[in-house]
């Protein structure tokens, strides 16, 4: 749970200027996953989007 | 033939911030193993040397209730400055120009494990072990960090080296202390063969006795200037030792040639190699793997670059090798603060927490390769 409470407080900090989908492209190149890929585009909001991403398969695995 | 420029990054680097696997995309390998060349800082003795002055000037007061008020104080004073620190010294780590080092210093850091846990005199200490024991080594040979690591005072205090006196021993006549064997039970263990490997506990005892004397000088009858290791010969087990079979005799440098012969134990080899291939191949990785940086290790004289550049040999050699790897807290936090910046740190309130919840190597001593002034480093837990 930890980690989901420290993503969610990253995601509210984060000043970036790409959207979430964008972002993970770039961070995970060739090994983004379709289950990510869906979290950071089909959330309500872009900080949702951007929890979704910080807790998903390949955030949490390297 | 080369490697994916994701793995590059996630699996040996501590992420990727954007746009970094395109840079990394010409030469992923290359990228790798140029921070294998790199030249580590030696240590800077001067924050030791300070951390000593501070913790004696505490320690030595002679009534006792005066000098408790004075180590609690000092204790808090470190603990309060360690966490307001943390976020600049984590946030650099994170966002290293060579994060296959500063991944590689963390598992060496785990490896070599200090905590202040129920040891607050570990605490003046601990901030800089990581910077003085580890860090210059990392890409050195493995016999020079193992020597640096079991002479620092976080680590002589620590395993209590630091009170170990050889029944033997001049000082032995007046003091009701004994051999403490917890050191080196831990530099066998933990530190160089591991557990079960055909070491018994009579090597034990022997490596103890080999160690007697390494203490740090904060008595109150030592001067004032002396350096943060310590030979202290009346404490020091006289005769002959003899462990795994190699006969040794008394002294300092009888002491630490018996660490380097450790390390450069075949058996020190393949435990090591066993550790680095479940850190970055695969938790279950095939022997071939760790056989492999098994041999860069032998081969080399135990020269951790070479290990090193073995796993980056496997990585486009054989990449079927490579299994996923679930991240540790810490490296998760570091995962996001490259992706998205230090300023997911900044909240002052939320630190003590996060210090926590970073469980992993570096919590309680500077973290490597950071401009900041002091801050984190290995502990279990903080």
């Amino acid at each position: 749970m930890r980690r989901l409470e420290w993503s969610i407080f990253a995601a509210k900090r984060a000043r970036i200027s790409l959207t979430p989908e964008a972002l993970a492209e770039s961070v995970f190149g060739q090994d983004l996953t379709p289950e990510t890929r869906f979290a950071a585009a089909g959330a309500e909001s872009p900080k949702q989007a951007l929890t979704l991403l910080l807790v998903s398969p390949n955030f949490m695995w390297r | 033939m080369t490697i994916n420029p994701s793995m590059a990054a996630h699996r040996f680097g501590l992420g990727a911030y954007p746009g970094e696997l395109a840079v990394l995309a010409r030469d992923p390998a290359g990228a790798l193993w140029r921070q294998t060349e790199l030249r580590m800082p030696a240590a800077n003795p001067e924050p030791l040397r300070r951390a000593l002055i501070e913790m004696r000037a505490a320690a030595t007061i002679a009534e006792k209730p005066a000098r408790q008020a004075a180590l609690r104080a000092l204790f808090k004073r470190i603990r309060q400055s360690d966490r307001t620190q943390f976020d600049a010294a984590f946030a650099a780590a994170a966002q290293s120009t060579a994060p296959f080092v500063e991944r590689l210093t963390w598992f060496w850091a785990n490896h070599f494990t200090v905590s202040v846990k129920g040891k607050p005199r570990v605490l003046p200490f601990a901030g800089t072990f990581v910077a003085d024991a580890i860090r210059p080594h990392v890409l050195g040979r493995f016999a020079d960090m193992l020597v640096a690591v079991e002479q620092h005072p976080a680590m002589l205090i620590y395993l209590d080296n630091a009170v170990s006196i050889g029944p033997a021993s001049k000082a032995a006549r007046r003091s009701k202390r004994g051999l403490n064997e917890n050191l080196a039970r831990e530099i066998l263990e933990l530190h160089t063969l591991g557990v079960g490997s055909g070491y018994s506990q009579q090597d034990v005892i022997e490596l103890a006795r080999l160690i007697t004397g390494w203490t740090v000088p904060i008595g109150r009858r030592l001067p004032n200037d002396m350096e943060p290791f310590f030979f202290a010969e009346n404490w020091h087990e006289p005769g002959q030792k003899r462990v795994l079979g190699v006969r040794y005799g008394e002294g300092l440098a009888e002491g630490e040639r018996a660490l380097r012969d450790l390390a450069a134990r075949p058996r020190t080899a393949q435990f090591l190699a066993t550790k680095l291939a479940r850190h970055f191949i695969a938790d279950d990785p095939p022997a071939a793997a760790v056989d492999h940086i098994a041999g860069r290790y032998r081969e080399s004289g135990g020269s951790l670059a070479r290990m090193s550049q073995a796993l980056i040999e496997i990585a486009v050699d054989r990449p079927q090798w490579l299994q996923p790897k679930y991240r540790q807290p810490m490296d998760h936090m570091a995962a996001i603060v490259r992706a998205l910046g230090p300023e997911v740190l900044k909240a002052r309130r939320t630190l003590p927490d996060l210090t926590k919840f970073a469980q992993a190597p570096l919590l309680r001593a500077r973290l490597p390769g950071t401009q900041t002034k002091r801050a984190i480093g290995p502990a279990r837990t903080l």
